[in-house]
């Protein structure tokens, strides 16, 4: 019988827009046109400074806001624009984290909304570098803080996906035991794997259809989960 | 790009238009990727030659390619849709074979080399270590870098093609000692229970993508490192790997700092479990890819302990090359003997067999991944080991 239900973050509830994406929504307001190919070499290069410099810090202390402008710099460094390069950077690093999530996929309203109606406990493991905290205040203003009564960073633990410890941690703070706890997320390899390991039931969501894997249950959007929870007893 | 006259000339249209074509194809992609210059190749793998993969427009246009052009260097090809040359044992439609004989006579009018075979590493064409290659079947090129130590890029079917008639690749990537860098250590913790190597690598490509990954603690023999790199290829994009101890460039490589990822057997024995359905097969499937001398033996063995024939209503498929079964004739004797089909030229991927065979047993997660893939073939699978599949269909 399954009594609560956890969901990934990114993916899952959340869209994330690539972060080349980003780079030209945010500069090109700003007058500045580049090929695309120019903003993934940017964001490319921006990423590889995170990799190098930062990836070894302590967790917590991995997306700071002297990180994010050092990753940013990086990133223009590629782009060379001309201009005042202090305002360019002040911008990125203004409006980075707010733009790179582009809302809630289609499917999560109802899907939450009937769960909460159901009075279905409701957690996210989010496999992220923001603190729990952050990943809060983002689901409250993207309007679905309220459903989730346990909210878990990556960055707040010292394990990533899959380890099954996440997994059970969420589960301990919704006080419902594993085998009563479904798993929903779109990683085959990070969440359906981890949550499995962890003992729960997991669900695939798999929105284009590309599955690749016979042995495991998947919806194509989220507004399926409320039935297919009646399927599961 | 810095090209030679003659590369010049042949961007110019002096080689006649398709080598003008195939020229900015590469040119392109060097510029893309930030390549100074072509380099000679020895040899290229071309995939996806099955009409099952290309279709009519592509067929069409690999008609045209054949009136003007050659190949300029070895041009080895991947499995048919059907068996082509072997004794008709795959049953496909009238048209498609036609269909399919249209690509395969358009190749050979090219001159391209009739392996059929996603491993040619196991025939006389295997490159020698330090050959420059524009190889596009993903788990032959991570074989070639990691174990064969030959550089080749994972091509897509343009480039090799475009490869093979100028005998050219542009410098880069894998080409290059930076573009073969390990970028993250895996950690394989073998004490809680044996890792099948094919799973791992599934498992491994999901989590690494592109990224090349450093192995501690499997020391896998040359099947084993043909299952893991034939995953992980299909199921990320994983282009090369190192073993520490193993592969011939596993100790050039400084691992200090480098993102780490441990793994045991119980993921990836929950990774194995997510592959497979619990249904009756009407095919059980063996040799993705294509199996090696060894591996034929092994399974030939196996079937021979058994000593029994192949239960009704379910075929028995072992996929391998015309060079490999050749050279192993008395195991395949013994397959043939217990009602296997042993199979060339073409593979359970590649032909169309959703229809015949709507749920497949297979033992590979390359081939799960394919088979599986609602826009390729949409089959049910069934996932196990070679050695529980001839325990349970024979």
């Amino acid at each position: 019988m399954i009594r609560a239900v956890i969901f990934d973050r990114a993916g899952t509830l959340v869209r994330e827009r690539p972060g080349e994406e980003v780079l030209r929504e945010i500069l090109h307001p700003m007058g500045y046109e580049r090929p695309p190919e120019a903003y993934k070499k940017a964001e490319t290069a921006s990423r590889r400074r995170w990799r190098e410099k930062y990836q070894g810090l302590p967790r917590g202390h991995r997306w700071s806001r002297e990180v994010r402008r050092d990753c940013l710099q990086a990133a223009l460094e590629v782009l060379a624009l001309p201009g005042d390069q202090e305002e360019l950077l002040a911008r990125l690093d203004e409006q980075w984290d707010a733009l790179r999530v582009h809302g809630l996929y289609g499917g999560v309203l109802p899907c939450l909304g009937a769960l909460a109606a159901s009075r279905i406990p409701m957690g996210v493991l989010a496999q992220t570098l923001r603190s729990s905290l952050e990943v809060r205040a983002e689901l409250e203003r993207l309007g679905v803080g309220r459903y989730f009564g346990a909210i878990l960073s990556v960055e707040d633990t010292e394990w990533d996906k899959p380890d099954p410890k996440l997994f059970r941690a969420v589960a301990d703070r919704l006080e419902r035991p594993v085998s009563e706890v479904l798993f929903v997320g779109d990683d085959l390899a990070k969440d359906i794997v981890g949550a499995r390991s962890a003992g729960m039931f997991a669900v695939l969501v798999d929105r284009h259809g590309a599955t690749t894997a016979a042995g495991v249950t998947s919806v194509t959007t989220l507004a399926q989960i409320p039935a297919l929870l009646n399927t599961l007893g | 790009m810095e090209l030679t006259r003659e590369e010049e000339a042949v961007l110019r249209g002096e080689g006649g238009p398709r080598k003008q074509e195939c020229m900015k194809i590469l040119v392109t992609l060097g510029e893309m990727y930030g390549a100074r210059k072509l380099l000679p190749i020895y040899s290229v793998q071309l995939s996806g030659i099955s009409y099952k993969t290309m279709g009519s427009a592509g067929t069409e246009f690999l008609e045209e390619m054949a009136q003007e052009v050659k190949f300029a260097v070895p041009t080895t090809i991947n499995p048919a849709g059907y068996d082509v040359g072997g004794p008709g044992l795959v049953r496909t439609s009238d048209d498609f074979r036609s269909k399919q004989d249209r690509i395969v006579k358009a190749l050979m009018t090219m001159g391209a080399v009739p392996t059929f075979t996603c491993t040619p590493y196991t025939t006389d064409f295997a490159p020698p270590k330090g050959a420059h290659l524009a190889w596009a079947e993903s788990s032959a090129v991570i074989y070639a870098n990691s174990v064969l130590g030959a550089y080749s890029n994972r091509e897509g079917a343009p480039s090799a093609l475009a490869s093979a008639v100028l005998g050219k690749t542009p410098d880069h990537g894998l080409h290059r000692q930076e573009g073969r860098r390990a970028q993250v250590v895996v950690d394989v913790d073998v004490s809680k229970g044996p890792i099948r190597y094919t799973v791992l690598g599934a498992y491994l490509g999901k989590l690494l993508g592109r990224k090349i990954p450093y192995f501690r603690g499997v020391r896998p023999d040359l099947d084993g490192l043909k299952e893991l790199g034939s995953s992980m290829s299909a199921w990320g994009a994983v282009p090369m790997m190192h073993v520490e101890g193993v592969t011939p460039e596993a100790h050039l490589q400084d691992v200090r700092g480098l993102e780490r990822i441990q793994v045991d057997a119980g993921v990836v024995g929950e990774f194995q479990r997510c592959l497979g359905c619990d249904e009756n097969p009407q095919l059980v499937a063996i040799g993705c890819p294509h199996c090696t001398k060894g591996e034929l033996i092994q399974i030939a063995k196996a079937v021979k302990q058994k000593g029994r024939k192949l239960k009704p209503g379910t075929e028995l498929w072992v996929c391998s090359n015309r060079q490999v079964i050749q050279e192993t004739a008395s195991a395949v004797e013994v397959l043939r003997q217990a009602g296997a089909k042993v199979i060339q030229d073409t593979c359970m991927v590649v032909a169309p067999l959703s229809d015949q065979f709507p749920v497949a047993a297979v033992n590979s997660a390359k081939a799960s991944f394919y088979m599986n893939k609602k826009a390729f073939s949409g089959q049910k699978i069934v996932f196990d080991t070679t050695e529980n599949l001839i325990e349970k269909y024979l």
